[in-house]
């Protein structure tokens, strides 16, 4: 339990280290908007005013008749991580519910950003392909398709996330898709798997931007129109890469009619 | 038996998606559980002969409907697990199929199929939408205990 009232610095840079966080991880706007008002109404502050972009965050807060304003820029790259974004969640609860000061909020959040991720690398790699196998048969595939879909998935997500901002993100994806559809292709050309259709489908879907799609019609929904138009355009920029990526491939390998 | 494979085999993909997205481990079954539902709505309708728009309108709307119900139950935000549980509804084969006939010419047919991907996509979209917002209907403020409040403010 607190004692003293946090400083309007404090308020502020808090609503700001949270928001942070939860747009650089994926969270939804109206979420994000949310969780400062909450964050700012919890420490009895005058008025709180923010508005949120998936590429910047604006925040207004008011108390004691003084107001501050500060700006936060968020550099998106493909870093989703919906844990920490549930981990911020449940801190600001609890910090709406009295348990923590906002110093302790504040350097409960830098801990979330430094910590570990629950999954380690290799398993994610694993499940990416794991994933692109069972989605192979799922869209009517046969046994045979699993294997080549299973390792398809795996290289596109391996190239699609070799960390470096100097490449652009729809690069990163462009390059996946690229050679997992390849990688797919030539176990067809050599025989393994049966249909063309479903070993792409496999060795995609781990590069579809599932995240922003839902992301981009929920801003709309709710009103948040920039932010909505922003994802929609991210969605459809890593869509069009993904299908262009394919197209290369394809025509690589003689395009089946 | 054969369908009751194809419900595993959902579940896991499902669930390999969710460790894609860092989905939170304690979330992890319900997410793959959320995604054979869906899968399991869109491929009985489709054997009922109704649409695949309107097949992947009312899968997305479960799907949305169970992850409000959850995102109370384990306190996590909604995307949590309807991020990964609407993965099985991907109208993959039409956006192939439309991918296909634009690399050969055929624009007319390419046209087609892309309007029918859109139609899909959109109504997975307008499910998540519908069912969000009727879920959030009367119950949404919850009401945050607070602390009281010192003199010098309002």
């Amino acid at each position: 339990m607190q004692s003293t009232e946090p400083s309007i610095e404090a308020i502020l840079q808090l609503c700001l280290e949270a928001s942070r966080v939860m747009v650089y991880c994926g969270a939804e706007t109206s979420r994000v908007e949310e969780i400062i008002y909450r964050l700012a109404t919890a420490s009895h502050v005058e008025q709180v005013e923010s508005f949120v972009t998936p590429t910047g965050i604006f925040i207004m807060v008011k108390k004691f008749g003084k107001t501050l304003t500060q700006l936060a820029r968020v550099t998106s790259d493909a870093s989703i991580d919906l844990n920490k974004v549930t981990k911020v969640n449940d801190i600001s609860r609890k910090y709406c519910r009295g348990e923590y000061s906002a110093d302790e909020a504040i350097e409960q959040i830098r801990c979330i950003v430094k910590e570990r991720p629950p999954y380690p690398g290799w398993l994610r790699q694993i499940c990416a392909g794991v994933s692109g196998g069972a989605f192979a048969l799922l869209f009517h595939g046969s046994w045979k398709d699993i294997l080549p879909g299973f390792l398809s998935a795996l290289l596109a997500n391996m190239l699609a996330e070799i960390p470096d901002y100097r490449i652009p993100r729809f690069l990163n994806v462009f390059v996946g898709a690229l050679g997992g559809s390849l990688l797919g292709l030539a176990f067809l050309r050599l025989g393994f798997g049966e249909h063309t259709e479903t070993i792409i489908i496999g060795a995609i879907i781990p590069l579809l931007p599932g995240l922003s799609i839902t992301n981009a019609i929920r801003d709309l929904m709710a009103g948040d129109l920039l932010a909505g138009v922003a994802r929609c355009g991210e969605a459809v920029l890593t869509t069009l890469s993904i299908a262009v990526a394919v197209g290369i491939g394809l025509s690589m390998f003689g395009v089946p009619t | 038996m054969h369908i009751f494979f194809m419900m595993i085999l959902s579940f896991v993909a499902t669930v390999s998606f969710a460790v894609l997205f860092f989905v939170p481990p304690k979330a992890l079954m319900p997410v793959g559980l959320v995604g054979v539902i869906g899968w399991l709505i869109l491929v009985l309708s489709l054997n009922h002969n109704i649409s695949n728009v309107a097949g992947s309108f009312m899968a997305a709307l479960v799907i949305a409907f169970l992850s409000e119900l959850l995102a109370r139950q384990f306190k996590m935000p909604v995307i949590v697990f309807t991020v990964a549980g609407i993965v099985p509804l991907v109208p993959g084969s039409s956006a192939f199929s439309t991918m296909i006939d634009f690399v050969n010419g055929r624009y007319m047919n390419g046209l087609a199929k892309g309007a029918e991907t859109l139609l899909i996509a959109g109504a997975i979209a307008t499910g998540l939408v519908i069912s969000g917002a009727f879920m959030r209907f009367g119950w949404r403020r919850q009401h945050v205990p607070t602390k009281t409040p010192p003199n010098n403010s309002k």
